[in-house]
């Protein structure tokens, strides 16, 4: 993201120098120079290639905004490159806006991300924790209730159960990497497991 | 009655109120032949709290298509509109110049097209764009594209206002959605693995029946809840 804002702030200088009557490819060889990543850009417009060809390359893998700016330099090449730079000053702020807030986003994901999957650790616990002793509580009666002691079902039951609650949470909040909350959530749930079940049949 | 983003996509009330009833009532029913007997008298509370989520699904689908092509459009907007003010400083010409535009949203670009065809079959532009760009759902795309045909020579909105208060109210509406459906995912096991404990029936067939409530309830929550993608 650092790569794009950086980007971002070499395309506004680019901008500001055709505002004040450079070509469109000098501007763009003057402002990006010294700075490798931008080298496959300059390359291609010393060699004659056509300015979509450099700009493509200068923008690829980046973020949509930066595509944004990069439409824009196009254009300025298309239509007139001194009303482009001159008006691009706002549209600049506003796509950085943009970026920052897309930024933002991403922490915000992450620490979300990071509640899923101790959502899930809590849940695989509790659900084991129910599945084990649930039983032996339900067999004082407390509730008048008839319950299921000794069951082999209910654990693959609440397995089953909590892999498919951590598995959508997971896929709710980490998207690609979907998999930490089930293998956190099963985790907790066998490692529970071992550590009531002894208690769970001395009752 | 009105159902936000029906009229926008051309959906008939009626008949967008008819297929939500009837997705929820065949929703509530697959879920009573699931659950079976395993979740006992709570089964048609939770089959009629189901079928009422779907219907919600069903009756807010076409809202959460047209924010997400607002919030696109916003996007484009900001390329648009001065986009439109370079070339309509090089030709000095509105027709020439709506001719000339286009846009990478499929909507912004098929309005730009049709607004084309209709000055080419002699429409005034400031007509042409009016007509054209009635399925546009952005206000600032819309002023973006205005602005291209009409003599004054005002700034147009560049969108950013537009997107911006589209990305707060989705992130507040995250806000809301996120926590819901984490309590749904964490409650639903619990529950339905107490269900089992003080069920009367065990065994395989109960484990099945439970697992399909769950995933049923699971799905109809991540729908609900999830958020719509950034553009």
């Amino acid at each position: 993201m650092n790569e794009d804002f950086s980007l971002m702030n070499s395309l506004r200088r680019v901008f500001e120098a055709i505002a004040s009557g450079q070509g469109v490819s000098r501007s763009m060889l003057r402002e990006l120079g010294g700075q490798r990543r931008y080298s496959g850009a300059r390359r291609m417009l010393l060699l004659g290639h056509s300015l979509e060809s450099a700009v493509g390359e200068l923008v690829k893998g980046s973020s949509k905004e930066v595509g944004v700016l990069g439409s824009l330099l196009m254009e300025a090449r298309k239509s007139s490159a001194s009303v482009v730079g001159r008006s691009s000053e706002s549209v600049s702020n506003t796509v950085e806006k943009w970026a920052k807030l897309r930024e933002n986003r991403r922490l915000e994901a992450q620490s979300q991300q990071f509640r899923g999957v101790l959502a899930s650790g809590v849940m695989g616990a509790v659900t084991s924790m129910v599945c084990t002793l649930g039983p032996l509580l339900g067999s004082f009666g407390l509730m008048g209730q008839h319950t299921v002691s000794g069951d082999p079902w209910l654990p693959v039951t609440g397995g089953c159960l909590a892999l498919m609650g951590s598995t959508m949470l997971g896929l709710s909040l980490s998207g690609g990497r979907f998999y930490r909350s089930p293998a956190v959530c099963m985790a907790s749930f066998f490692l529970v497991r071992f550590a009531v079940g002894p208690l769970a049949q001395a009752g | 009655m009105t159902i936000p983003g029906a009229s926008e996509l051309g959906l008939d009330v009626r008949v967008l109120l008819l297929i939500g009833a009837a997705s929820g009532t065949a929703g509530a029913f697959v879920f009573g032949l699931v659950a079976g007997g395993s979740l006992g008298p709570a089964s048609q509370e939770v089959s009629l709290a189901l079928g009422a989520v779907i219907l919600y699904l069903v009756v807010s689908t076409p809202k959460r298509m047209v924010e997400g092509e607002k919030s696109l459009q916003a996007k484009e907007s900001a390329f648009v509109s001065l986009s439109a003010t370079a070339c309509r400083s090089v030709t000095g010409s509105r027709c020439l110049t709506i001719l000339s535009m286009n846009s990478q949203e499929k909507e912004v670009s098929q309005a730009f097209r049709e607004a084309g065809r209709l000055i080419l079959l002699g429409e005034d532009p400031e007509t042409a764009v009016d007509m054209a760009s009635k399925r546009i759902t952005s206000y600032s795309a819309k002023s973006a594209m205005l602005s291209a045909a009409t003599i004054s020579a005002r700034t147009p909105a560049t969108g950013g206002e537009e997107f911006s208060g589209l990305q707060n109210a989705m992130d507040l509406e995250s806000e809301v959605k996120v926590p819901l459906f984490m309590t749904v995912c964490f409650f639903t096991p619990v529950l339905l693995v107490l269900a089992a404990v003080f069920g009367h029936d065990s065994g395989p067939q109960s484990t099945v029946e439970l697992s399909g409530c769950g995933l049923l309830v699971l799905d109809a929550a991540y729908f609900a809840t999830s958020s719509r993608k950034e553009p």
